[in-house]
């Protein structure tokens, strides 16, 4: 296996770090006793450390995957967002999924601008989906407000009724240069 | 970043697991042979169970190798070191893919998993799970000198008998064969 670095991104206030980086103790702050429910947050303790193995294991298998936000100042861990592509996906997807306590506060759609900026601009992707129920009408406004534009509605066997958001560059953005990885 | 080894032994090679051992994964988890391994899962189910195989070794610091046979680069399954979350203690697991079995293939790389364990890692004693009725798991642990000392009720695999390896010390070159 090579010896891969895992991208750092940061935005105004958020610190986006891949679990898969060595540094990050990534068991502790997300599988640990104290650590935040959001990975499967309904089952049990297990299904989370199996759930974030999976996670590590997906950026190793792609080569992107789900960052952890940490809050910029506290290193709170306050969710996760990234590209998201397993086995049997219909494409590539940037998710996200915040703490309870990191809500109402803009901060997903501050992760996800910062990781389209990263995927468009670093990694070269021409777009990237969110898929998306119709009744999700936080998730609907958060990819409007990124300029995402609606396609069709698919039916998944993973994913049940979906519908296809295209996020893709937007050409009169102002891309600040703090928004992009560190390296 | 934790660097996954490779090592071999006379007929097999031990390297990290990979996408490309995805084909042989999911036809095996999609067979009935699968059923003390946690199977039968779906192709998608598979590819997850290879990504969770690479995130264990990310946060252990061991876990399963891909094992092909050396002379013709087959996969022929996966062997190791496995220890995630509702694991009594840390075990040495193995399975073969269909095809491979009756070789002692799993006994050999099991050996060299097992000096890992003890040689470099430091462990100074080591257990398998195995199903009550998974005759073949059962003859591969004999062949490795382990006994059978306790049960364990797993919350999801049910109830798995614990094999106990030969430790350290009770192995007259301390398994260094691996690098011989």
């Amino acid at each position: 296996m090579t010896n891969l670095r895992y991208p750092e991104l940061h935005s105004a206030r958020l610190r986006l770090v891949s679990p898969a980086e060595a540094s990050f103790d990534a068991a502790t702050k997300l599988a640990g006793d104290d650590a935040p429910l959001f990975i499967n947050a309904a089952e049990d303790a297990h299904a989370v450390w199996w759930s974030l193995a999976t996670l590590i294991g997906h950026w190793q298998l792609r080569g992107y995957g789900m960052f952890v936000l940490l809050d910029r100042q506290s290193d709170e861990v306050l969710g996760m967002a990234g590209p998201w592509f397993p086995a049997g996906w219909p494409e590539p997807e940037v998710s996200y999924h915040l703490t309870e306590n990191a809500r109402g506060r803009g901060l997903a759609s501050e992760a996800v601008q910062c990781i389209l900026d990263w995927l468009f601009f670093d990694q070269k992707w021409d777009s990237v989906a969110s898929l998306i129920e119709e009744n999700n009408e936080t998730s609907i406004k958060l990819a409007q407000r990124l300029g995402a534009r609606p396609e069709q509605l698919i039916d998944h066997k993973m994913l049940g009724k979906v519908r296809i958001w295209r996020h893709a560059p937007q050409p009169n953005a102002a891309w600040a240069d703090d928004k992009g990885p560190l390296q | 970043m934790t660097l996954i080894p490779r090592l071999e032994t006379e007929r097999l090679i031990l390297r990290a697991p990979s996408e490309a051992d995805l084909n042989a994964e999911a036809e095996f988890f999609a067979s009935d042979a699968s059923r003390f391994v946690g199977g039968p899962l779906r192709r998608d189910e598979t590819w997850r169970a290879i990504a969770m195989m690479l995130g264990h070794w990310m946060i252990r610091g061991y876990g399963f190798w891909g094992v092909e046979e050396k002379s013709t680069g087959v996969y022929v399954g996966h062997v190791g070191l496995w220890y995630p979350e509702a694991w009594p203690e840390a075990e040495i697991g193995w399975t073969l893919m269909s095809g491979f079995t009756g070789k002692g293939y799993a006994t050999e790389a099991a050996q060299a998993a097992r000096a890992h364990a003890y040689d470099v890692l430091g462990w100074d004693t080591a257990v398998s799970l195995i199903a009550p009725d998974n005759v073949g798991s059962r003859k591969v642990a004999e062949r490795l000198g382990a006994s059978h000392e306790t049960d364990y009720d797993h919350p999801a695999y049910g109830t798995l008998q614990v094999w106990r390896h030969l430790g350290p010390t009770d192995l007259e070159n301390g398994g260094m064969e691996a690098y011989a």
